[in-house]
């Protein structure tokens, strides 16, 4: 449950839940919606599924995250958003950016 | 161990059940106090197990139109399948029991009718949107 909470305190972690609340969505899909580095993101993401938010799905190169709430972390997240939790920290600056591989 | 988990609440389940009948027996408490303890736990256990029905994603290899209607309709029914638990559980703690039973049977009995026309939605919609898209 310490997981949990921790994944929910980060403002930039409950609004990817957010957007996924709505429909599974790739991980491009969600690193554009934040001005955030994609190892950043990939951190976030990584903390997410840790406490057993989100489920990733992988189809060849493409990775989809699918939300995987309980009834009861759903009214977490809404409490969270409601009284607004860890709205006055910096997002993103509990995680360490997980480094990409360089293409080049 | 997922299995393990469910032997071990239906374990406990039996156990309250079995003391409370003990405790009738030894008149430390009546019989309404012990109908009224199994129908709690009865309720709690549902809402308990509604709880972690979103925990399960079924959605994983459809298409996105049909994984978020999947998702959204699982998600309606295990808050409202939660909720009627606890609504059950509540009935039967502190209502009258001439009323809990009916009034307990119509709440399950409403909550599964919304839960199935939900699911028959959500299999129509899914179905015309994937008819859409493939024209």
């Amino acid at each position: 449950m310490n997981s949990v909470f921790k994944a929910l305190a980060d403002p930039t972690r409950r609004h990817v839940l957010e957007l996924l609340r709505t429909r599974p969505m790739s991980a491009g899909e969600l690193s554009d919606q934040f001005p955030l580095s994609k190892p950043t993101m990939s951190a976030h993401f990584a903390v997410l599924r840790d406490a057993d938010l989100i489920e990733m799905h992988k189809a060849g190169t493409t990775i989809t995250y699918h939300l995987k709430l309980s009834v009861l972390e759903d009214a977490l997240l809404g409490f969270a958003a409601v009284f607004r939790l860890g709205a006055q920290a910096e997002p993103a600056d509990e995680v360490s950016p997980i480094p990409t591989p360089d293409k080049g | 161990m997922k299995i393990i988990y469910g032997v071990l609440w239906a374990v406990a389940i039996l156990a309250a059940a079995l003391f409370l009948k003990r405790a009738q027996h030894a008149h430390l408490v009546s019989g309404d106090v012990v109908q009224r303890g199994v129908e709690v736990i009865i309720g709690l256990s549902f809402a308990v197990y509604a709880n972690f029905i979103p925990k399960s994603v079924p959605g994983l290899k459809l298409s996105p139109a049909r994984a978020a209607r999947v998702q959204a309709m699982q998600r309606f029914n295990s808050w409202l399948f939660c909720l009627a638990g606890l609504v059950f559980a509540a009935i039967w703690a502190f209502a009258p029991l001439a009323l809990a039973g009916a009034a307990s049977m119509a709440v399950m009995g409403g909550t599964m009718v919304v839960v199935l026309v939900n699911l028959g939605f959500c299999v129509v919609s899914v179905d015309r949107k994937d008819l859409t898209q493939a024209h």
